[in-house]
This record gives C-alpha cells, sequence and structure tokens, in this order.
C-alpha cells in the first residue's frame, strides 16, 4: 500500500521528469518513415509492383495538400531532366485522375489508388511524402509541403525551384 | 535497474490517464427516466446540372414561415437556394460583377433574402439574392492596430459563421485565430457588434485540460463554437466531452458534464511538442473527437455529434482511418444540460460537419465517403426528431 501511494506522490510530483525518462527509455531518437513496409505492401499487394534492385524513387500524392502539387510535378520533372532519373513512381490518390493522364509515356510508373486503399494501409497521409530506395532499403525520405521542398531539393541535388 | 523502472513508470501513467478523468471531466449520467424516440424524415430534391449533392458551406434559414438552404457552390461559381418545406431547387446565385470572390468564401450565414452574410479573409459581406453585394465590412480596418491583441477573425467548420439579431442590430462571433500554435491563457472567441462596428474580445479560453497539457492535443484542439441565443452561448472543446455555456449577462461560463459510455471522454495529449504528422493521425483516429453543440430553439435541445474513438492498427494488419470513426449523437436538454439520450448513427452513411437543425429536427447529411448510395443528382437529407 505504501508503495503504491509512494509511486502515485512521486508521479504527481515529479511528472515531468518521469515522462521525460518514459519518453528515453522508448524512443530510439530516429526519425524514420513508420509507413515503409506498409508503402512496400500496398505496391506489391493492390498493384502487383516490386522495384527490385537499384535506386527507385517513389512520390505519393496524398489529395490534401492542393498548393503542394504543383511543386511535387515541377520537383519530378527536375528529378528526371536535372538528375537523369529513370526510375520513378507516383502514388496518387483516388480523386487524381487528371495527374494519372499527365504521366502518360513518361515512363514514370503510375498507380493510382482508385478504391481508396491507401487508408487501409496507415497511408492517409496529410502531405505528399518522397521517398527514395535503394533495393529494399529506405535511404531518403521527406514530407513534401510548403516549407520543405528547399530541403528536399537541396538534399537530391536537383536544383533550385525555376 | 531499466527493467524495474519500466512497469512503474507504465503504473505511474495509468494512474494519470485515471486521474486526469477525474480531474478533467465533469461527471453525469444520462436521465433514464426520459424515453426518447428517434423518427427520421427524408428529404431528396433532385438537383440541375450544377448543383451538387453536399456542402460543405451551407446555412439553414426561415423567412415566410418557409425553411431555405443555402449552399456555396464552388464548382459552379454560385451560391445554390433550395426551398426545404417544398423540396426543390430555387436558383443559384451569381454575385453581379465579383463571380470570382467565390472562391474565396469562407462561410455563408442567411439572414433573409436580402440579408446573407458572406465571410471572406478578414472582410464581412452583405449581399442580397440576386447577388448584389450591398456592405462590405473590412475588419481588419476595423482592428486596426488592435489587430494583435485580438488575432485575426476566422469561421471554419468548427465555428460556423453565424448572426444573433438585436434590437440594437445584432451580432457575429468569431474565433480568434493566432500567429502562435498555443492558446493557453488567451481569451479566444470575438465578439463583433454590427451597429458600433466594433469587435471585442468575450472572457471564453480554452479548459484546463488544453492549459495543463500545454496544448499538445494534434489535430484536435479545436473549440467548437455551437450557437448563441440572448442569453447564452453553447460551446465545447474537439479534445473533451464537456460542454460549455458562456452567460451573456454576467460574462461568466458554467461546465456540464457530456461523457457518452463507452467513447473516451479525454483525449490523450501527445508526448512531447511535436509536428510529426503521422502521430497527429494516430492520435486523432485512437481518441474521440467531439463535435459543435447545435441547440434546437423548436424543441429546446442540444445535439451533441461525437466521433467514436477507435483503434488505428487492426488486427488484421489492416488500419482504421477516419471513415471507420462511428457517429453518435447526444441529445441534452437545454435547460439543466442533462444528457437524455445518446443516439448511435449507422457505420459509414453521415458526413460530419453537414448538419443544421431544422424546424422539423436534427438534419444530416448522408454522404459519408464510403456511402454507396449516394446519388450524385439529389440533394438528400435525413431529419432526425428526437422527442418524448
Amino acid at each position: 500500500m505504501f508503495f503504491v501511494l509512494r509511486i502515485n506522490a512521486l508521479f504527481h510530483r515529479h511528472i515531468g521528469l518521469l515522462l521525460f525518462f518514459f519518453t528515453l527509455a522508448c524512443s530510439d531518437g530516429s526519425k524514420d518513415f513508420v509507413r515503409e513496409d506498409e508503402i512496400k505492401r500496398y505496391l506489391k499487394d493492390e498493384h502487383q509492383f516490386e522495384h527490385g534492385d537499384g535506386e527507385y524513387y517513389l512520390i505519393l500524392f496524398s489529395g490534401h495538400c492542393g498548393s503542394c502539387d504543383d511543386r511535387s510535378m515541377a520537383l519530378i520533372q527536375d528529378l528526371k531532366k536535372n538528375k537523369g532519373v529513370t526510375r520513378m513512381g507516383v502514388v496518387l490518390h483516388k480523386d487524381f485522375s487528371d495527374h494519372a493522364n499527365l504521366f502518360k509515356d513518361s515512363g514514370v510508373n503510375v498507380f493510382h489508388d482508385t478504391e481508396n486503399r491507401l487508408l487501409r494501409y496507415g497511408l492517409n497521409l496529410d502531405r505528399n511524402v518522397i521517398l527514395v530506395f535503394d533495393g529494399d532499403e529506405l535511404v531518403y525520405w521527406n514530407w513534401l509541403h510548403l516549407d520543405s521542398f528547399y530541403d528536399v531539393r537541396k538534399d537530391l541535388d536537383v536544383g533550385s525551384e525555376s | 535497474m531499466r527493467k524495474v523502472t519500466l512497469p512503474i513508470i507504465l503504473i505511474g501513467l495509468l494512474s494519470a490517464c485515471s486521474h486526469d478523468r477525474s480531474q478533467y471531466i465533469k461527471e453525469t449520467t444520462l436521465v433514464e427516466t426520459v424515453n426518447v424516440r428517434a423518427t427520421v424524415d427524408t428529404i431528396r430534391i433532385l438537383l440541375d446540372s450544377i448543383g451538387l449533392n453536399s456542402y460543405i458551406d451551407f446555412s439553414y434559414f426561415i423567412t415566410s414561415d418557409k425553411e431555405y438552404f443555402l449552399g456555396r457552390n464552388n464548382s459552379g461559381k454560385c451560391f445554390d437556394l433550395f426551398d426545404l418545406t417544398s423540396r426543390k431547387f430555387v436558383t443559384h446565385i451569381f454575385l453581379k460583377d465579383e463571380n470570382d470572390l467565390i472562391a474565396d468564401v469562407k462561410a455563408v450565414k442567411a439572414i433573409d433574402f436580402d440579408n446573407i452574410l458572406v465571410m471572406l479573409r478578414g472582410k464581412l459581406l452583405t449581399i442580397d439574392s440576386s447577388g448584389v453585394i450591398k456592405q462590405t465590412i473590412d475588419l481588419y480596418k476595423i482592428m486596426g492596430a488592435d489587430f494583435e491583441r485580438l488575432g485575426d477573425p476566422a469561421v471554419h467548420n468548427h465555428f460556423p459563421l453565424n448572426y444573433l439579431p438585436s434590437e440594437q442590430g445584432g451580432t457575429t462571433l468569431f474565433y480568434s485565430h493566432r500567429s502562435t500554435s498555443n492558446y493557453v491563457g488567451k481569451d479566444v472567441v470575438l465578439e463583433f457588434d454590427h451597429n458600433a462596428n466594433k469587435l471585442t474580445l468575450l472572457p471564453i479560453k480554452y479548459s484546463p485540460y488544453y492549459s495543463d497539457k500545454d496544448g499538445y492535443l494534434g489535430y484536435l484542439t479545436y473549440i467548437n463554437f455551437g450557437d448563441a441565443t440572448i442569453d447564452y452561448i453553447y460551446y465545447n472543446f474537439a479534445y473533451e466531452s464537456n460542454l460549455y455555456r458562456f452567460n451573456r449577462h454576467n460574462q461568466q461560463s458554467e461546465v456540464f458534464g457530456g461523457e457518452v459510455h463507452g467513447v473516451r471522454p479525454l483525449a490523450t495529449a501527445l508526448e512531447s511538442p511535436n509536428e510529426d504528422q503521422q502521430q497527429w493521425t494516430t492520435h486523432a483516429i485512437e481518441n474521440a473527437h467531439y463535435f459543435r453543440p447545435l441547440y434546437d430553439q423548436f424543441r429546446h435541445l442540444i445535439y451533441r455529434p461525437v466521433w467514436k474513438d477507435i483503434k488505428y492498427e487492426r488486427e488484421d494488419s489492416y488500419f482504421n482511418d477516419f471513415i471507420d470513426k462511428n457517429l453518435v449523437i447526444s441529445v441534452f436538454d437545454d435547460h439543466g444540460m442533462k444528457p437524455i439520450a445518446n443516439h448511435t448513427l449507422p457505420p459509414m452513411r453521415y458526413a460530419i460537419h453537414k448538419w443544421f437543425v431544422s424546424k422539423d429536427g436534427l438534419a444530416l447529411s448522408p454522404t459519408h465517403p464510403e456511402n454507396k448510395n449516394v446519388k450524385k443528382n439529389t440533394l438528400e437529407l435525413h431529419v432526425f426528431r428526437f422527442e418524448n
């Protein structure tokens, strides 16, 4: 009984400190893209696609960030033009049929989520995201939102926006 | 050492959860003696080629004993007017000379045919049903140097555009949006006096739970404006089950319990200051989301919808999402603010936010994204009448 009371008293007095230790005990300090396995599983199960060996660039259009879509499209163009990326795919939210047409004959793999299955893989994201794989390993990822394009372009060495 | 410490900390955290509940949640008991029946009436109105089957921004109003529904049609660049009493489409209203403004409209509130309030960023227009802009109020100009203190007058789904008539000329309430994301200790509701052309902060703040958690409640940080009467302003917060009633005369808020059996009454706080969208989404799905209380002046009831909490990761290795969250409508009497019924709606049928109180009861739009029975050419509403 005393033990429980003591713990409760300790907790209420030092909640901040305990939470700090709890966070340390549970966190590995990394910023992983937590749905890495799910995006692979989504492509394999829903689109029968595996990117295989070598570098592969994947951009997911979430459907929730209208102002970012044009800049994501420009990034794709510059990845091809300035960096010579040839192995690339786009995952498109179900409402993006216009975008699907834009990629026609571009050499970019288009995975159009017409059946709204992304959310069943935990991939109903608020922002667009770019993922770069080297074989099975995710070597780079970042959100594509208004504040991050500069960093993404710098990280991937694609040049600045025109 | 770590093996021993972790369970102790976990016990502590569990203890904190129950402590939070008793500290922040006003207890309540459903008044089971009141036998509330819900009957449903369906309204179907055939659309023309540009009408929409649901509207994100809309307004309901009564004039000459008839009920009307006005919705903003962004793709059609107009407002669409429906006669709910005769169940027919009336007309499209195009803004005279300013048609492109439609895309900038934040919200609409129809008072009658001659007075339709339209909110733009920092501006409040009054138009009539022929689309003529009769008046433009520049709220930023009125605020002048006081902008920092007052905040940006805003409206959104959780805080829709409103108007309370009075002999002096009426008032409109706004959410005071600030550049900081932390609203601890700040007044968050602005009152605009249409006659005096003046904006005033009302002493309405976030609840103690928000303050104690430093506002780290992810997406669930909304204050929901319910409705205003001559005497009261009804409001609540997305993160907790309590209902609040602000007394306009003594400028004090009262808190009332609104817990629903089987629904989490208090959202967990996020561990630390973070902008991790993936954590925010999981948090918003796994906690209950309380929506704005809707005041039914015809039956003296209050309806408070809540999206139930649901586990994000399922056992079959797939995920739930917002669309899987079930809706419960809690019904309160307006006098004692006692809950008298909780009505669980069928899953995946009704859209959130697209609700309003009509003469016949609570109108809901059956346009949930997964509802396969939605017809593109029909505006459909289900009106729930809750009665003893």
